[in-house]
């Protein structure tokens, strides 16, 4: 096997200008750059405190430390929900891994890394999102056991934004 | 003077919880997917660290041997994140027992969560419905929701713990502490 390349660690407070670049990136790269995504001050505020929104891990590239500053080549971000079926559940909010740095299984170990938490933590299922056309990613993930529950079992995802959301709560 | 209240879950309602949440799991044909317990409803809802909120509607008792108060429903909720928008809410249960549907209590149930989420500012609200429940699908959409599987093709996965278990037998390259 190589030689270790990458590492994969929980996030800290100074990756978070790292992370808010890539997502950043990763809007542009979808062809939404003017959309706003989140700031390094919310993701630092929202992960780092008594009750976190959301936990991290970074895949971080070894030796490209300067001034204090890591490189990371890509994130996982995640968190503990529950369902009343099963107590707790594991979500894979997002990964992504940089172009560049693909193909050397950053992404499988991040995904790995996040699973491996759920565990540990009595989490009964693990549960993401996936867009139907991404057929690499879809196949990864039923290689790997998991199961298109929308075609399978006929969940389909809602969403209201905070326009709908405050219309709705009357406010 | 309305004739239903919302309230948010105590430790003594998780008895009636775990039976409202079986009456929801059979209305999904599903019943076999349900493990939790009074026990571990208690444990991860209550403590320094909830896994999960909830409301719980209640109801005048006519019969006065249980108390002033029937349960009658529940919404369970938690806080989640997005990358593009940061704090979301998540709508994981809404059930109504079928004999008290039809009195508003399911859409004020929802709407308090959506003002809890307002108020925690939330940016987003999201929750999954099967696509045959055709009331639920119109209530949802008449509040401007969006049908993303529908609309922008995105599917919900899941593993369940075994596949978990096999998935996470690591071959990190490195793991640093902390």
């Amino acid at each position: 096997m190589a030689s270790e390349d990458f590492i994969i660690r929980p996030a800290r407070p100074g990756d978070c200008k790292e992370i808010a670049r890539i997502i950043k990136e990763l809007a542009e790269h979808q062809g939404l750059g003017d959309r706003e995504t989140v700031t390094e001050e919310a993701l630092r505020e929202d992960a780092f405190r008594d009750k976190p929104y959301f936990r991290a891990l970074v895949a971080e590239l070894p030796g490209t430390a300067a001034d204090g500053e890591v490189s990371l080549a890509g994130y996982a971000m995640y968190y503990f929900c529950y369902s009343p079926f099963v107590r707790r559940v594991m979500y894979l909010e997002d990964f992504y891994v940089q172009p560049s740095h693909r193909g050397r299984g950053i992404g499988t170990s991040l995904m790995k890394g996040v699973a491996k938490i759920g565990v540990e933590n009595n989490c009964n299922k693990m549960q993401w999102v996936c867009l139907n056309w991404n057929d690499i990613a879809v196949k990864f993930y039923k290689k790997h056991g998991g199961k298109d529950v929308t075609v399978d079992e006929n969940w389909h995802l809602f969403r209201m934004d905070r326009d709908q959301l405050t219309a709705f709560a009357g406010m | 003077m309305s004739d239903f209240r919302i309230r948010e879950l105590q430790s003594e309602d998780c008895r009636e919880l775990v039976n409202m949440i079986k009456e929801l799991a059979e209305f999904e044909g599903l019943p076999e997917q349900v493990k939790i317990t009074e026990e571990t409803l208690r444990r991860d809802g209550f403590g320094d660290r909830p896994f999960y909120h909830c409301l719980i509607a209640e109801v005048p008792n006519k019969d006065s041997q249980d108390g002033p108060w029937l349960t009658v429903g529940y919404a369970m909720y938690f806080f989640s994140y997005g990358t593009w928008v940061g704090r979301m809410m998540y709508l994981e249960d809404l059930y109504v027992k079928p004999q008290y549907r039809g009195k508003g209590i399911g859409t004020s149930m929802m709407t308090k969560v959506a003002e809890i989420g307002v108020e925690n500012d939330c940016n987003r609200m999201q929750w999954v419905v099967l696509n045959w429940n055709q009331a639920a699908i119109d209530f949802y959409k008449k509040h401007d929701s969006i049908d993303l599987t529908s609309d922008e093709n995105w599917h919900l996965f899941r593993m369940e713990r075994e596949e978990l278990r096999k998935f996470a037998v690591l071959h990190y390259q490195t793991v640093a502490k902390g």
